[in-house]
C-alpha cells in the first residue's frame, strides 16, 4: 500500500488526475465532474433511468457498436486498397491470409447488428412515447443518426467489391434515381429547365452525384470509401455528441408511462 | 448573421459542385457486332453480354424475321438478366424479374420490356449497334425502324 501512496502523491500522478480518491459521496461526484469518460454521465440520475427494462440500453449499445466498429475498421484501413485491382482481393486476404482475420468478420457482423439495434432503439424511445416534447429535437437528431447509420452500412457494402456489393450498389443508387426532382427518373426531374435544356439528366442528377459516374465503376468505389472511413463516421460522431448532449439537457431519460 | 450564412451558402455549393464530376470516360457506343448472315438461326445470341451489355436476338414478329439488339439491363432496377437457354426467358438475379425472347416483361418486378438499341447495316453487310441510342417500349409506342433489320 506503501507504493500505492507514493504514486498517488507524486507530481506525474497528480499532473493527470486532479481527483480525490472515490470514498464518500462528495468525492465520487469530484471524480464524476473532473474525469473526461465519466463526466458523460450525470453525477446523479433517478432511478427509472437505470432500469434495464425501460431502455433495454440499447441506445448504449448502438454507440458501442459504432465504437466497435471505428477500431475494427481502422484495423482493416491497414490492408484494403480501394480500387478495382486490390479492392476483391485486399477483402479476400483479410478474411484468409491475415492473422486474425477475424477483424473483418467483426467489423461486418458488427455492422449488420448496428443497423438492427439502431432501428430497436427507436421503436424503445417510440413506444416509450419519449418523443415527445422536450424532447422533439432529440428525436430528429435521432432520425438523422438513423440515416447515417444507413448510409454508413451501404457505403461500406460496396466495399469488397464482389457481384453482391455491385449489384447491390446499382439497385440502390438507381433508386436514388427516382428521387423526385432530384433524380432523372423521378417525378418532377422534367419541371426543372435552364434555358430550355433538362438541369436533370442520367449526367447531372443525384444518382450521378453519387456515383461519380453514370455506373457503379471504380470512381463510386473510391467515393464510397471516402464517404464510409471518413466523411459519415465525423458526421455520426458529431451527432452522437449532439444526442448524448441533448439527452441531458432535456432532463435525463424520460420517465415511466 | 447574413455574412455566415453567406459563406455557408458559398461553401455548400462549392463542395456540391465540387463532388459532381465534370467530365466521366465512357466505352464507344458504337460497335460493329458481326456480318448480317452470321445472326440468320432464331435464338439469342449472347456473347456480347459480358462486355457490351447487349443481347443480340434474331427474332420472328409480323411475319418477318428480325434482328434486334436489347439491352441487358433489367428495367426494374438495372441489374443484368441472363439468358435461361431452358426456360426460353431473360432472367433477372436481383428480384426475380423475367422477359420474354421478345424482350417482354412477363414477372417479376420490371415495369416494361428490356429497351432496344438502335441498329444498322454499314457496307458489306456489317451490322453495327448503337449502345447509346436506345428506345423505350411500353403500351402504344411502335417500335422505330431502326430499332430492327430485316432479315
Ligand atoms: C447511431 C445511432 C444512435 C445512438 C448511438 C443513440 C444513442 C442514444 C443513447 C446512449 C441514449 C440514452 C438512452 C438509451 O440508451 O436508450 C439515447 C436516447 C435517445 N435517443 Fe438515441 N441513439 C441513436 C439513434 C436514435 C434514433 C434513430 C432515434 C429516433 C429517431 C433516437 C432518439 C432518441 C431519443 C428521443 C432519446 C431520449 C430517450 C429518453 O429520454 O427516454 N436515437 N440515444
Ligand atoms: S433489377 Fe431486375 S428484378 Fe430488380
Amino acid at each position: 500500500m506503501r507504493l500505492r501512496q507514493r504514486i498517488r502523491r507524486s507530481q506525474l500522478y497528480r499532473s493527470i488526475i486532479r481527483h480525490p480518491a472515490p470514498k464518500d459521496r462528495r468525492t465520487r461526484t469530484a471524480v464524476v465532474l473532473t474525469n473526461l469518460v465519466l463526466h458523460l454521465h450525470p453525477v446523479a440520475i433517478s432511478r427509472h433511468a437505470v432500469r434495464i427494462g425501460y431502455t433495454w440500453c440499447l441506445g448504449g449499445i448502438a454507440f458501442f457498436l459504432m465504437l466497435v466498429e471505428t477500431v475494427t475498421g481502422v484495423l482493416l484501413m491497414l490492408y484494403y486498397r480501394p480500387t478495382a485491382t486490390h479492392a476483391y482481393r485486399d477483402m479476400l486476404e483479410l478474411r484468409d491470409v491475415v492473422a486474425f482475420g477475424m477483424f473483418r468478420e467483426i467489423h461486418r457482423w458488427g455492422a449488420h447488428a448496428m443497423v438492427i439495434i439502431v432501428m430497436l432503439h427507436m421503436l424503445r424511445v417510440f413506444l416509450t412515447g419519449s418523443y415527445r416534447p422536450p424532447r422533439e429535437f432529440n428525436w430528429v437528431v435521432g432520425v438523422l443518426l438513423l440515416l447515417l447509420t444507413f448510409f454508413l452500412a451501404f457505403t461500406g457494402y460496396l466495399l469488397p467489391w464482389d457481384q453482391l456489393s455491385m449489384w447491390a450498389v446499382t439497385v440502390g443508387t438507381n433508386m436514388a434515381g427516382a428521387t423526385p426532382f432530384l433524380g432523372h427518373e423521378g417525378p418532377g426531374s422534367t419541371w426543372l429547365t435552364a434555358g430550355g435544356k433538362p438541369l436533370i439528366t442520367p449526367h447531372s442528377d443525384i444518382r450521378f452525384l453519387l456515383l461519380g459516374s453514370t455506373q457503379v465503376t471504380e470512381t463510386t468505389l473510391n467515393r464510397f470509401y471516402v464517404l464510409h472511413c471518413i466523411a459519415l463516421p465525423l458526421a455520426a460522431f458529431a451527432f452522437c455528441a449532439l444526442h448524448f448532449w441533448r439527452v441531458r439537457k432535456d432532463g435525463g431519460i424520460s420517465g415511466p408511462l | 448573421m447574413f455574412f455566415l450564412s453567406s459563406v455557408a451558402g458559398l461553401w455548400a455549393f462549392l463542395t456540391l459542385r465540387f463532388s459532381i464530376p465534370s467530365a466521366v470516360c465512357r466505352d464507344r457506343s458504337r460497335l460493329i457486332v458481326g456480318r448480317l448472315s452470321e445472326f440468320n438461326t432464331e435464338g439469342v445470341y449472347t456473347h456480347l453480354r459480358d462486355s457490351h451489355g447487349i443481347w443480340l436476338v434474331c427474332i420472328r414478329a409480323t411475319g418477318q424475321r428480325r434482328l434486334m439488339a436489347y439491352r441487358a439491363t433489367c428495367t426494374h432496377l438495372g441489374c443484368l438478366t441472363m439468358w435461361s437457354q431452358a426456360d426460353n426467358e431473360f432472367h433477372c438475379p436481383c428480384h426475380g424479374s423475367a422477359f420474354d425472347l421478345s424482350g417482354n416483361n412477363l414477372r417479376g418486378p420490371a415495369p416494361r420490356p428490356l429497351d432496344v438499341c438502335t441498329l444498322r447495316i454499314l457496307d458489306d453487310d456489317l451490322v453495327e449497334v448503337n449502345t447509346a441510342r436506345t428506345f423505350r417500349r411500353g403500351p402504344g409506342r411502335a417500335l422505330p425502324p431502326d430499332s430492327y433489320i430485316v432479315l
